[in-house]
């Protein structure tokens, strides 16, 4: 904004600034207050007489002229090319105003949820997963060589053309591995070589690894394995029927196949909405236009490093000594986190923006219903503190999951036309799973009663 | 002497500005001149005509320095009128 001054306002500045300079210098020949603006111009000088009328034109006309064309700077604005020596009398000032957001066409957005089929295979590897949870290990009864299926402790070696792929110094001792005899589990090879040997018992094993092998050092290439077998173990996995039990499930192995598979089939939804949900939001962000200022992109980067750096200090590391051991100085690291701020920025600045426009807000019995399923997740000792120390936030958080529950609604709803309905729009399971013990309402959680709409509204703004 | 030894400085103070509205200028003249050297002096050095010239001999105050008291130099203070046509750019604006 350029900010234009007559000279009648210049010239009152000009007095203002002498009289001032006069009030705080002793000028030989003249009380303080009492020097004509051409003696106080040859003691300061011109440039400081100029610098002060200045500093009072800019702080007066700038308010004056903010209000007129009623502008709301977001952060510090900067004055520069400051000109009250000659006509035009102006300055202009870089003010930083709240960014603007145009959404594009996002109803036109169109998502296809798929979510991965649970086959027979995935649900028994999954199972079968599970039931590795629950393995025993025993110390065989005599002493005997490694079998398929045991727990194995070897110190190993992996050499390439002769040379080791871990360099290790010669001193240094060969590092023990644990490793379960199972060929699907180690690299081809080296299961059947383990296999047959007793503790105490070294093998050289050679082995072609396969070309797209993950370890990209070894990839496609004869590999030799140095092997010392030090310990084995017996795995003893449990009877499949004892599964319930160990999951702590109430009920028989049958019905505990179908909580599992239940569970596999809800989560794998919930990926492939996690999956659709950020394509819609890279499509919105795509097809809408946002202008941020770059005073706000850099307030968001110093945000975001000031948040690690409290990492750093939960740990007892002094944030400077991390950049010191990164060649990096704190400026520098801002800089770099300028580009995911500017994304971060985008993003929120076009959901809200989004809510916005949709109207989408979450309402009192929503987060009354969020309420139950958060102080749900809490045992029931902790709900009085809860509700005494945390209220107001728990409340905030509910506020919050009761909007993105809103949202996520809408966002299916409109991209899939209504042909997809997300997990979120069912009722959340804490309200139906209400034990016998009362959990707290929202009503009683609420810091106060109109505490419903402040967080609701503080919500939507965040 | 010659006009620049006579007149020494002009004197800007509170009092002296006041003095400006009447076309009266203040300086510090040599101690031993004459009213007559000063309207000369003054003539010569600004090129202006001098009305009148009224002179006082200031004494020198008494100063302190530790245990020794002493006093600063007297001087001559001259005020000069001018004619109603003229006037000294050095005093301008004041």
């Amino acid at each position: 904004m350029t900010v234009e001054l007559d000279r009648a306002e210049r010239e009152r500045s000009l007095e203002r600034a002498t009289r001032r300079l006069s009030q705080r210098y002793d000028i030989p020949g003249f009380r303080r207050g009492r020097a004509p603006r051409v003696i106080v111009e040859r003691f300061v000088g011109r440039a400081g007489l100029m610098a002060e009328a200045a500093e009072e034109m800019v702080q007066l006309h700038f308010r004056a002229a903010l209000k007129q064309e009623a502008i709301e700077p977001v952060a510090q604005p900067s004055i520069h090319e400051v000109q009250i020596e000659s006509e035009p009398y102006h300055f202009v000032v870089d003010i930083p105003v709240p960014p603007t957001v145009e959404l594009g066409d996002y109803r036109s957005i169109r998502l296809t949820v798929t979510p991965d089929v649970i086959d027979d295979e995935t649900f028994e590897r999954h199972l079968a997963s599970i039931r590795e949870r629950h393995v025993v290990l025993r110390q065989p009864e005599a002493e005997r060589a490694a079998q398929p299926g045991d727990q194995v402790q070897v110190e190993l070696e992996t050499f390439v053309d002769g040379k080791a792929v871990d360099q290790r110094d010669g001193d240094t001792p060969v590092p023990g591995t644990t490793l379960v005899l199972e060929p699907e589990r180690l690299a081809p090879g080296l299961c059947d070589g383990i296999v047959g040997l007793t503790p105490g018992q070294a093998a050289l094993i050679n082995a072609q690894m396969p070309p797209d092998y993950h370890d990209a050092s070894v990839a496609g290439r004869a590999v030799t394995f140095a092997v010392k077998l030090l310990e084995v173990k017996e795995r003893i996995l449990p009877e499949w029927d004892e599964l319930p039990a160990l999951e702590k499930f109430d009920g028989d192995p049958a019905g505990y196949r179908d909580s599992v598979r239940t569970d596999l089939e809800r989560r794998a939804r919930q990926r492939a909405e996690r999956t659709a949900i950020d394509a819609f939001v890279e499509q919105l962000v795509a097809c809408s236009t946002v202008d941020v200022p770059d005073v706000l992109v850099r307030r968001e980067a110093e945000r975001a490093v000031a948040r690690d750096e409290q990492q750093y200090a939960r740990y007892g590391v002094k944030p400077e000594h991390v950049y010191e051991m990164q060649g990096r100085t704190r400026e520098s690291v801002i800089d770099a986190a300028l580009p995911d701020a500017e994304r971060t920025l985008t993003t929120n600045l076009v959901m809200q923006q989004l809510i916005d426009a949709e109207g989408l807000y979450a309402d009192a019995a929503a987060i009354e219903r969020e309420l139950g399923v958060l102080m749900q997740s809490q045992p029931p000792e902790q709900w009085q503190m809860l509700s005494a120390n945390l209220g107001e936030q728990v409340y905030r958080i509910a506020a919050s999951q009761a909007l993105d529950r809103r949202l996520s609604q809408w966002v299916f709803a409109s991209a899939t036309e209504g042909a997809y309905v997300p997990l979120s729009a069912e009722t959340p399971t804490g309200a139906e799973a209400a034990p016998e013990a009362e959990a707290p309402t929202g009503a009683e959680a609420a810091p106060e009663a109109d505490g419903a709409q402040n967080a609701t509204s503080a919500s939507r703004t965040e | 002497m010659i006009p620049q030894q006579i007149v020494i400085r002009p004197i800007v103070s509170e009092k002296n500005t006041g003095l400006l509205e009447m076309n009266k200028y203040c300086f510090e003249v040599d101690r031993h001149a004459t009213k007559a050297q000063i309207k000369y002096a003054i003539e010569k050095i600004f090129s202006v005509t001098v009305t009148a010239v009224h002179t006082i001999n200031v004494r020198g105050k008494l100063r302190r320095r530790g245990r020794a008291f002493g006093y600063t130099a007297d001087w001559k203070k001259a005020i000069v009128t001018l004619d109603a046509g003229s006037r000294i750019e050095l005093f301008e604006g004041v």
